[in-house]
């Protein structure tokens, strides 16, 4: 829709005497602090909040130069500024809970619950079974009690191989970024390959 | 590849982007805005629930009611199906898709692998517009994507009819009928007095307002929950997330509602509307402070009592500014 044009359309920027005229006419029923700052200090511009982050581009809305507001497509502030800190955490998890399941402390249920943040009904629910029956399946003493069946069905939801909740692929730190991990599915819903290949070298903008 | 001609734009949110853009597409010319404002689309709830990590919050109303409050406002029709099988699923809508009509489809968002790998989460009610397809995939206009992008068929339909919390279950929706001459300023009304009540007047102790106290006051618990510092910095960082980059326009949704309030005041020539765009816009600027605060001691794990306390105020503090500013907008639409 676009809005008819009105004499009635209040601006966020001009003269400090524009803003007064504005100010004094059109004061809402009960005037408040909000109101007067928003006039006054209207902070959401669009020259003053574009993030430069190409991977991760999203749509925020904001107040032109004109006064009006709308959309503007801008690179997301959080991605640029904390992204390393998430990755940080991610790598961090992934060890830890490796070192669990490699002593036998949690189970690859647990594991991967963690590491793709699903809440314990969601799962639960996308599975099949209780909540009370997911929880049992945390430890590896419930979890060496799964008939296979169900492991599937918990490797569709995590959307992995059935081996991938048996076993771990990785590569050396000093072939790190050099190879390259992949499953092929195959008609047998029980069995996949593991690919190793020679990663793409990274493309540079 | 077949392809409908289909004009594909971001838009901030993927429900109000995807009705916004089928709507355009069909011959109505309506903002991402409006579609927001008459649906009712703000909200706030703070919500404990199994079906999380952590306790979580929404700015937005139920998903799947924008299209359906549009519908009940402006009159328009929906063709709307569910499946119960895959194949049923995708043999309709590569029915549609060969017919050129453009096809809304509810998905988890986890399987749109054109997305940066870090934005990708299990949420099941994500909606894309399904604009063509060949043998192998379908090509989609996301609303969070630069551009139209293809994805297998078998990911597709398995984004389809994953199960969980809310499942799609193969849920497709298009326009079928848009009567002409549509009056928006009654719709604008409803739209404003429904979002303003359920702001202000359910007697829900986790919605609306009462929802952001609850959510002060319960942050600072947050600790007694979380697995450990990292797990807390994860979900204090997340608040910034889902107010900012979670599909919201900024400050959870209220940049959107407040261009939506300009857009209903300029078109009803109400300069005490105009007025309240302006407020919750600065309302929206102290939500982004919250997002900044949040993003910040998450970081830098500052995260002891006093620093969640802080938070609880700022957010305590607009729970004031929206009990305010909603009661007096409920006045105005009544």
């Amino acid at each position: 829709m676009k809005p008819e044009e009105s004499n009635l359309r209040l601006s966020g920027t001009g003269s400090f005497r524009e803003t007064a005229l504005k100010v004094l006419f059109r004061l809402p029923c009960k005037p408040n602090f909000e109101y007067f700052r928003s006039i006054f200090f209207p902070k959401m511009k669009e020259k003053e909040i574009r993030v430069n982050f190409k991977p991760q581009q999203l749509v925020v809305y904001v107040e032109k130069e004109d006064g009006s507001y709308g959309q503007m497509v801008t690179g997301s502030y959080l991605s640029k500024h904390y992204l390393d800190d998430f990755f940080d955490k991610i790598r961090k998890w992934d060890k830890t809970l490796k070192e669990q399941l490699k002593k036998g402390e949690i189970s690859p249920v647990y594991y991967y619950l963690i590491m793709r943040e699903f809440g314990e009904g969601d799962l639960a629910s996308r599975v099949g079974i209780s909540r009370r029956a997911l929880k049992k399946h945390f430890t590896m003493d419930g979890f060496k009690q799964m008939k296979l069946s169900l492991v599937k069905r918990y490797a569709e939801a995590f959307d992995i191989p059935v081996s991938a909740l048996f076993h771990f692929t990785v590569v050396s730190e000093k072939d790190a970024g050099k190879l390259s991990v992949s499953f092929e599915e195959s008609e047998n819903p029980y069995f996949s390959l593991s690919k190793i290949e020679l990663a793409e070298p990274e493309k540079k903008d | 590849m077949k392809e409908i001609n289909f004009e594909h734009k971001m838009a901030a949110h993927c429900e109000t982007g995807t009705v916004k853009a089928l709507l355009n597409h069909s011959g109505l010319d309506i903002t991402e805005a409006m579609v927001f404002g008459i649906a009712s689309g703000i909200f706030f709830g703070y919500l404990e629930s199994a079906n999380f990590p952590l306790p979580s919050f929404i700015v937005r109303n139920k998903p799947g009611s924008i299209r359906t409050n549009i519908s009940k406002r402006l009159g328009i029709k929906f063709n709307t199906q569910k499946f119960r099988s895959a194949e049923a699923g995708e043999a309709a809508l590569d029915k549609l898709i060969n017919a050129s009509i453009p096809t809304a489809a509810q998905v988890d968002f986890y399987y749109m692998e054109y997305m940066p790998d870090w934005q990708r989460v299990h949420i099941n009610v994500h909606f894309v517009n399904v604009v063509g397809l060949n043998e192998k995939n379908y090509l989609l206009s996301d609303s969070y994507f630069p551009k139209k992008s293809e994805l297998a068929k078998t990911t597709f339909t398995k984004a389809r009819f994953v199960g969980g919390y809310m499942a799609p279950k193969g849920f497709i929706f298009y326009p079928e009928h848009i009567p002409g001459n549509i009056d928006f300023v009654p719709a604008i009304r409803k739209g404003i007095k429904k979002a303003a009540r359920d702001m202000t007047r359910l007697p829900v102790p986790f919605i609306g307002v009462k929802g952001i106290r609850k959510f002060a006051k319960k942050v600072v618990t947050w600790p007694g929950k979380a697995r450990d510092i990292d797990h807390l910095s994860h979900e204090i960082m997340k608040i910034n997330i889902l107010l900012e980059d979670q599909g919201t326009g900024g400050a959870g949704f209220r940049f959107l509602y407040a261009t939506f309030l300009q857009q209903a005041a300029q078109l009803l020539k109400d300069g005490q509307l105009e007025g309240m765009s302006k407020r919750m816009m600065a309302i929206g600027d102290d939500w982004r402070n919250i997002s900044y605060f949040a993003a910040k001691i998450g970081k830098q794990r500052d995260l002891g009592s006093e620093r969640l306390n802080e938070l609880s105020e700022m957010i305590n503090n607009m729970a004031d500014q929206e009990q305010a500013f909603f009661s007096e907008l409920y006045k105005m639409a009544k």
